[in-house]
């Protein structure tokens, strides 16, 4: 179910340590915050996941948010190569505690060094879609004929 | 089974709460009924015990348990729920428990057959199965919870020796004379096996110490008082002498014990239960303490407390709902809960915080036959204590949803 969700370009873009990646939350006042995440990964189980290095900051309080009250969050990717990608995902769980959490806990620290580790968030994907502005413009070009400036489409405004 | 066959007819059930209170968590409000209501679990759920991963037995200053059910549970946002501390079900006489049960491969609770949540189980410390150098278990020493280590060095009351003392809800004598726990812990034995415990990386976020009141010594409490200092000194020095995060809830001691206290050790955060938020009920219900203490003496001692250790530093745990325990509490759940706001938000001003425990009605208290209050109350009080920290802009870390876990306003608190 997940890997229908997850296209293999996105799982090549998850496994690149150069992609750039940013988690998009709303919390309980609709303000949207965006953070950079680049510990965010691709799970065995097809979900996403990623470390949480600060328990106040506001993608974790977002989170918690989100998961009490079935909200969904927005996951943007680019790559080096500057293809771009957007997973809607739904926040399933968190790990504060526990031998799972350890074992990330423990990476991090091997990793990063003397880092603490609030939390493991784990992503559901819901959806997905590539966003790179090629990719989008001739979907939009297709999908929307009409939405265009007239000086582009003539024989001799070209 | 309940008391009463007919409870759900008299009170708006979970999902109506949940509808009601859209901007309270719907985990929050699970849980709370849960703690509220106990759970049972079926053998499916106990076939998905292992021993040898999850958190069985329990020896504490409420507990005294080595039978293979699970000790508590972990939702999803993780939120714990305490249901395990007393023993499951069989405690939770006055309303029907939900049962934990596996579906489709998940552990779940489920209530009039709906699956309501999944959780999970809370796992053993590395510590757990071994023994100090003095050869005691070490499980016997220091209680776990998911992330904090609860030590109870006295685990009788004095209050309860002297007869009509005790406090009304309270198990703690009855937890004592049911087992073969000693009555004060060796010192030499705790902080060998939190020296342990703290080997175990990412697990622990805080060491808790509390436990029933010792009235001797020089001046009243010295005993009690003597009793932390040694325990929190020997755990200091694991810490190279400097403060860490702990939280003691003892007898409210007086400004001086509690200089002592802070000058001595680094013990980081202090905890003086008013229990019920009324003068009166305090006398009825916490006999001893108003005795010897009194209950606006026992305010005072927590705002002197918060000169000492520093605002956001100092709290005091209610015990939610006893201020309706018949004949002597409030007729009316409307009338407990503006009361009890009302008094939270005077204390909170003078920088303590409030935390409510959820009241379990147990069958060893001498409230055993008293019924607690409907979940819509606790969900009320809970968003009310969490509004009232926010108004005074008063940080609740000391006493946070990965601490305690028995305080559903303080859960509220994450966002």
């Amino acid at each position: 179910m997940m890997s229908a969700i997850l296209g293999e370009e996105i799982k090549r873009a998850l496994a690149d340590p150069g992609t750039v990646r940013a988690v998009a939350t709303v919390g309980k006042d609709g303000a949207p915050h965006i953070a950079f995440k680049q510990s965010l990964r691709l799970r065995g189980d097809g979900n996403l996941e990623y470390d949480e290095g600060i328990e106040t900051s506001q993608t974790n309080k977002n989170l918690v948010y989100s998961i009490w009250f079935g909200k969904t969050v927005s996951i943007s990717l680019l790559t080096p190569d500057r293809c771009g990608y957007n997973i809607v995902g739904r926040p399933l769980r968190v790990l504060i505690a526990g031998r799972e959490f350890r074992t990330h806990y423990t990476a991090a620290r091997e990793e990063r060094g003397d880092i603490d580790l609030s939390a493991v968030w784990v992503i559901e994907p819901v959806a997905s879609y590539e966003q790179s502005f090629d990719k989008r413009r001739q979907e939009e070009e297709a999908a929307h004929p009409l939405l265009q400036h007239l000086d582009r489409l003539t024989v001799t405004g070209q | 089974m309940s008391n009463d066959r007919n409870w759900r007819e008299k009170e708006r059930s979970l999902s109506e709460v949940i509808r009601k209170y859209p901007d309270v968590s719907p985990f929050v409000i699970i849980k709370t009924d849960v703690q509220r209501r106990g759970v049972l679990y079926t053998e499916k759920a106990l076939a998905a015990v292992d021993p040898d991963i999850h958190l069985t037995k329990l020896r504490s200053d409420y507990s005294n348990k080595e039978d293979l059910t699970p000790v508590s549970l972990t939702m999803r946002d993780g939120t714990s729920i305490n249901v395990g501390d007393e023993g499951s079900g069989d405690a939770h006489s006055d309303r029907d428990p939900y049962q934990v049960d596996v579906v489709d491969g998940k552990i779940v609770l489920v209530d009039e057959g709906n699956v309501i949540e999944e959780v999970s189980y809370w796992e053993k410390p590395d510590y757990y199965e071994k023994v100090t150098s003095r050869g005691t278990p070490m499980w016997h020493v220091v209680s776990p919870r998911p992330q904090r280590l609860c030590i109870h060095p006295h685990q009788q009351c004095d209050f309860w020796k002297t007869p009509g003392y005790g406090c009304k809800f309270c198990t703690m004598s009855a937890v004592y004379h049911a087992g073969n726990k000693p009555e004060l812990l060796n010192t030499q034995d705790i902080v060998e096996t939190v020296a342990e415990a703290l080997k175990e990386p990412g697990r622990n976020v805080n060491i808790f110490l509390t436990g029933g009141t010792l009235r001797g010594g020089k001046n009243f409490l010295d005993e009690e008082l003597d009793c932390y200092i040694d325990i929190l000194a020997g755990i200091t020095r694991l810490f190279g002498g400097k403060r860490f995060p702990s939280q003691l809830i003892s007898t409210a001691f007086s400004r001086e014990q509690l200089r002592r206290l802070h000058d001595s050790t680094g013990l980081a955060s202090y905890t003086a239960d008013l229990e019920v938020l009324n003068k009166s009920l305090f006398e009825w219900i916490c006999p001893g303490k108003a005795a010897t203490i009194g209950y606006e003496e026992w305010k005072n001692r927590l705002y002197e407390a918060v000169e000492i250790f520093g605002r956001g530093n100092v709290d005091t745990g209610i015990v939610a709902g006893v201020e309706l325990a018949q004949p002597n509490g409030f007729q009316t759940e409307e009338e407990a809960l503006e009361s009890t706001l009302s008094e939270a938000d005077e204390i909170s001003s003078h920088g303590v915080g409030v935390v409510g425990c959820v009241w379990k009605v147990h069958p060893g208290s001498v409230f055993r036959k008293q019924t607690s209050p409907s979940l819509e109350y606790y969900v009320r009080l809970a968003r009310g204590l969490d509004q009232i920290r926010r108004k005074y802009n008063l940080s609740i870390d000391m006493d946070n949803y990965r601490r305690c876990g028995n305080h559903p306003d303080t859960d509220l608190s994450r966002i």
